[in-house]
């Protein structure tokens, strides 16, 4: 009996030990705030389908096509992270100058939680563009990004691409035959929203996440008849508000897509 | 009496998410000794991180992976900031991991990791 009694007593004891020894005291109502990770993107340089490996080098496209490029960069801004629900988290005051060399680029601390998609702009808000950039200020500072010798009054390049490139109708041309061409996207009106397909990913609390992309500048010839040589050149602000500067423009979008 | 306590002691144990690998860890991680085998294995593959098909512009063949990796400005490998460095963000990361046979096991991802942070040496 006595036996059956500090059983019953051990089994008590350990009950209680069990039932209680991991209870948490749960808040009511406090909810802790939610901890952000930090947001990469990893940007390549391409044309078609490989990649600008630095400004001297003669790259042959899929086509056959030579091409040498010795300027592409852009403008990133007004990023926003696509939510699973459809809603979005903007990231505040990014600005990112992507160049050719720079593949790592910081979007910065945002929320953490999974997203199913970005969206940014390849350009700069109005209220920028008609900024003068302070001289400390090393992404907006850069005179091959401005279509004068200042910022002001013209405004911010928001893509730069130029080089040289094999402009034969059959893509069989030699490197000496290549003809330059210059390509100075910008003005308010060619601010062009790029938003990228679903594609899940999770920012962790205290962790980094990389969205990997690929910019492919050969989009920008979409449409255009490289024989003629007044396509090859579309570098001022008036340029812009022409035919061939809107169907320049209009291919940026074309230009993104996710690393496989 | 022992099933009691038994009960008692290990009613609280969590399970863990990742499944417990020992590992012997060097003291100092060697590219060649360490970190190639895993590239051998499971990156310079066919169709993946060769010389014919350089998936995300990257040729991870022995002959060439250091350079490849050191590349200036491609971000690749961080020493300064380990955990920022994309190779080994591709190896932890759920969007798209690397490699695509299956998510390392976490000796080798720690491995890689300790490299870098090591100042990832050609050793």
């Amino acid at each position: 009996m006595k036996t059956i009694k500090i059983i019953i007593a051990c089994f008590i004891t350990a009950a209680f030990f069990t039932l209680n020894s991991c209870k948490k005291d749960t808040p009511a109502v406090v909810t802790p705030p939610l901890a952000n990770g930090t947001l990469l993107f990893h940007l390549h340089t391409d044309v078609d389908t490989a990649e600008v490996p630095d400004y001297v080098t003669v790259n042959v496209m899929s086509s056959h096509r030579k091409i040498l490029v010795t300027k592409a960069q852009l403008y990133i801004s007004g990023i926003q992270l696509v939510k699973m629900d459809g809603s979005t988290y903007d990231v505040p005051g990014v600005i990112i100058l992507k160049k050719q060399q720079e593949e790592v680029c910081t979007v910065g601390s945002v929320p953490a939680g999974n997203y199913k998609s970005v969206k940014f702009n390849v350009g700069l808000s109005t209220a920028v563009n008609s900024a003068v950039p302070a001289a400390a200020d090393s992404t907006l500072n850069q005179p091959a990004m401005w279509f004068g010798g200042t910022a002001q009054p013209s405004g911010f390049v928001f893509v730069n691409f130029q080089g040289t490139i094999d402009t034969t109708t059959a893509a069989n041309g030699s490197i000496s035959q290549m003809q330059p061409f210059s390509y100075k996207i910008g003005t308010n009106t060619n601010l062009k929203n790029v938003a990228m397909p679903v594609q899940n990913y999770t920012v962790s609390p205290n962790q980094v996440q990389y969205v990997h992309m690929i910019i492919d500048y050969n989009k920008l010839f979409n449409g255009i008849q490289l024989n003629v040589n007044s396509n090859l050149i579309m570098n001022t602000t008036t340029a812009n508000a022409g035919t061939l500067g809107t169907m320049i423009a209009n291919n940026i979008p074309l230009m993104f897509s996710y690393e496989m | 009496m022992p099933i009691i306590i038994g009960i008692t002691v290990f009613s609280c144990t969590y399970t863990k998410g990742d499944l417990q690998v020992d590992c012997i860890m060097p003291n100092t991680v060697s590219f060649h000794q360490d970190i190639l085998p895993i590239f051998n294995s499971q990156c310079n593959i066919s169709g993946c991180h060769t010389s014919g098909v350089h998936a995300g512009n990257l040729n991870l063949e022995a002959a060439v992976a250091y350079s490849q990796l050191m590349q200036p400005g491609k971000g690749y490998i961080d020493t300064l900031n380990p955990e920022y460095s994309v190779l080994y963000n591709k190896l932890i990361t759920t969007t798209n991991p690397m490699p695509l046979s299956g998510k390392l096991d976490n000796c080798k991802i720690n491995l890689v990791l300790k490299w870098i942070q090591q100042k990832a040496k050609n050793n």
